[in-house]
């Protein structure tokens, strides 16, 4: 389900994410994540959620994105390969503001 | 935590929930429709019977019908409805239009219609994708929680988005206002109390606001006085009145008003007296504002009758009042929510459209106005002088202006009453009011305009006339 990779010369773990991330996905995604994040040896490490594969987002995916993002500074989480539709839910639910997307 | 973080939060829950909808398609969005209408409409009587309950107000038979329109007959008028993408496309004018959400949604509901107006007010914002904040009216919170609940619930086992329905059931007006200003709220639904539909509109948000009306019936020479009578009863008596778009005043012309009289009579209603009137005044009208009392909103004739200390038949439905004038010297001329009429016997025909006139504008002017004739230019006549969103004729007006009963007006429990209600439309709010249109607009250039020479516009010496001629000439 969940595809992730921790590059240590950047010290950044990307999780690679598909499909629907409809609520009973979200919630599965949100323990392997924590799991993931919890392995990484750096204490100050990056998140980046890899979202080119993704085509739908629950509300609760949305609010895995806002517990990442107030967990971190701006800089250390950032969303990256969005599809423009994914690109513009994360606009209309406002959180372009407040976390990195691209 | 201050009212402006608890604004703040319920934005970003329904700003969260708008973005979700928005990746919904029509077949989506549809299944989620039918889940609360079936909810909606399986729960009609314990929701009906909470409402007459907690507000006191109406009958809860009547309010079991209100939910039947609410459900049944909005979902039936809706659930084929394109509302999502691609609504239709004209290959000749190059014209394609597809369906935008607005965004959130703050829906004002009023104690007199509850639990209908919540669950009619739920299933067209859904039907659009539009995520819904209800904020009902302060004696009705309990029967508006549960409404809420049960289609929530519905709706989220049917995958809507979280937050796709909100209730505002704590905190005061302020949060109502703060809401209703907030930059991210899309529109306002106001149904309710003049001073709600007055804020809405002064919030800067757009909003469809439905308050009161002053509905004239005019009964015609051509009528059928005894089916007039028994639908004008019918109405009347719907909720103990409580529908905005019943009749307030009854108008007809001297030649036909003992007959009237006693039809109505016959049909259990009663005349006042001078002295009886004065005394249901002093109870149906608040001496502050001038205008009815909330004590006698949606209660039956004779607890009305028994609030005034008069003595009425027993079975008694409406109570009838003569009155000559219209304005704030005759307080019964204006809207009351009660099976309480003003009564009217005019000279002529003319008079009588005239009273009907001065009623309609007595606080009315865009709602509702109904007639009883079987002569098709007298409803012509009385449909042209009235300023109304809705004309019904020989019909119950409360039933009729509702639209699905009794007519094909759309079913809605908020009247678009146009520019004299400061409505941008005058149809019953459907689905069809929520959403923006969106419009493709490929290459059909106009040939007549390709052919003209534009220099000749720019020449001062060439007439519009022999422009106007140039461009409609077949050469």
């Amino acid at each position: 389900m969940l595809e992730s990779t921790y590059e240590p010369t950047t010290r950044t773990l990307t999780c690679v994410l598909q499909g629907r991330l409809d609520g009973a996905m979200s919630s599965q995604l949100l323990e392997e994540i924590e799991a993931r994040w919890a392995a990484v040896p750096d204490g100050d490490a990056k998140l980046v959620f890899e979202m080119s594969q993704v085509s739908y987002m629950a509300s609760a995916f949305l609010r895995i994105c806002m517990l990442m993002a107030k967990r971190m500074p701006l800089d250390r989480f950032s969303i990256i390969q969005c599809a423009p539709l994914v690109r513009k839910t994360f606009t209309m639910a406002g959180l372009d503001r407040v976390m990195t997307i691209q | 935590m201050d009212l402006k973080e608890q604004a703040e939060q319920i934005m970003e829950r329904a700003s969260v929930a708008a973005a979700v909808f928005n990746q919904y398609d029509q077949a989506q969005t549809d299944r989620i429709v039918e889940a609360v209408f079936r909810v909606g409409f399986d729960h009609r009587v314990e929701l009906a019977q909470l409402a007459q309950e907690e507000t006191k107000l109406g009958v809860w038979q009547d309010k079991v019908l209100k939910n039947v329109l609410a459900t049944q007959f909005v979902y039936q008028d809706i659930k084929d409805e394109k509302t999502v993408g691609v609504i239709s496309h004209d290959e000749r004018s190059g014209i394609t239009e597809i369906a935008q959400p607005l965004g959130p949604i703050f829906a004002i509901t009023p104690v007199t219609n509850p639990t209908s107006t919540c669950l009619y007010k739920i299933l067209i914002c859904l039907k659009t994708r539009n995520p819904i904040i209800i904020s009902p009216h302060r004696r009705s919170l309990k029967c508006c929680k549960r409404t809420v609940e049960l289609c929530y619930a519905a709706a989220l086992a049917a995958d809507a988005p979280e937050d796709c329905i909100q209730i505002v059931t704590q905190g005061s007006r302020d949060l109502s206002h703060a809401l209703m200003a907030h930059p991210k709220m899309a529109l306002i639904l106001a149904t309710g109390g003049t001073g709600m539909v007055t804020a809405a509109y002064s919030s800067g948000t757009p909003a469809i606001g439905v308050g009161p009306g002053n509905v004239p019936v005019y009964i015609d020479r051509s009528a059928d006085i005894a089916f007039a009578v028994g639908s004008i009863i019918t109405s009347k008596t719907f909720d103990n009145g409580t529908v905005c778009a019943s009749e307030q005043a009854v108008v007809l012309e001297k030649a036909i008003a003992a007959e009237v009289e006693r039809e109505f009579e016959k049909q259990n209603c009663c005349f006042l007296t001078e002295e009886q009137a004065a005394k249901v005044e002093a109870v149906a009208i608040d001496k502050g504002t001038g205008g009815m009392s909330a004590e006698v909103v949606g209660q039956s004739a004779e607890t009305i009758a028994a609030m005034a200390e008069i003595t009425v038949p027993a079975g008694t439905k409406i109570l009838l009042v003569r009155l000559t004038k219209v304005g704030p010297e005759a307080p019964l001329s204006g809207e009351v929510l009660a099976p309480i009429l003003a009564f009217y016997v005019e000279d002529t025909y003319d008079e009588a459209v005239k009273t009907c006139i001065a009623l309609n504008y007595r606080g009315g002017v865009g709602h509702t106005a109904a007639c009883h004739a079987n002569d098709e230019q007298r409803i012509a006549e009385f449909a042209e002088a009235m300023n109304a969103g809705r004309v019904v004729v020989n019909t119950p007006s409360s039933q009729g202006a509702v639209g699905a009963f009794y007519n094909t007006l759309r079913a809605a429990l908020t009247l678009g009453c146009g520019s004299g209600g400061k409505n941008s439309t005058t149809e019953n709010i459907s689905a069809v009011h929520l959403y923006n249109v969106k419009r493709i607009c490929r290459p059909r250039p106009d040939a007549r305009w390709l052919r003209m020479d534009h220099a000749a516009y720019l020449d001062k010496n060439v007439t519009g006339e022999a422009l106007w001629k140039r461009y409609h000439s077949n050469g």
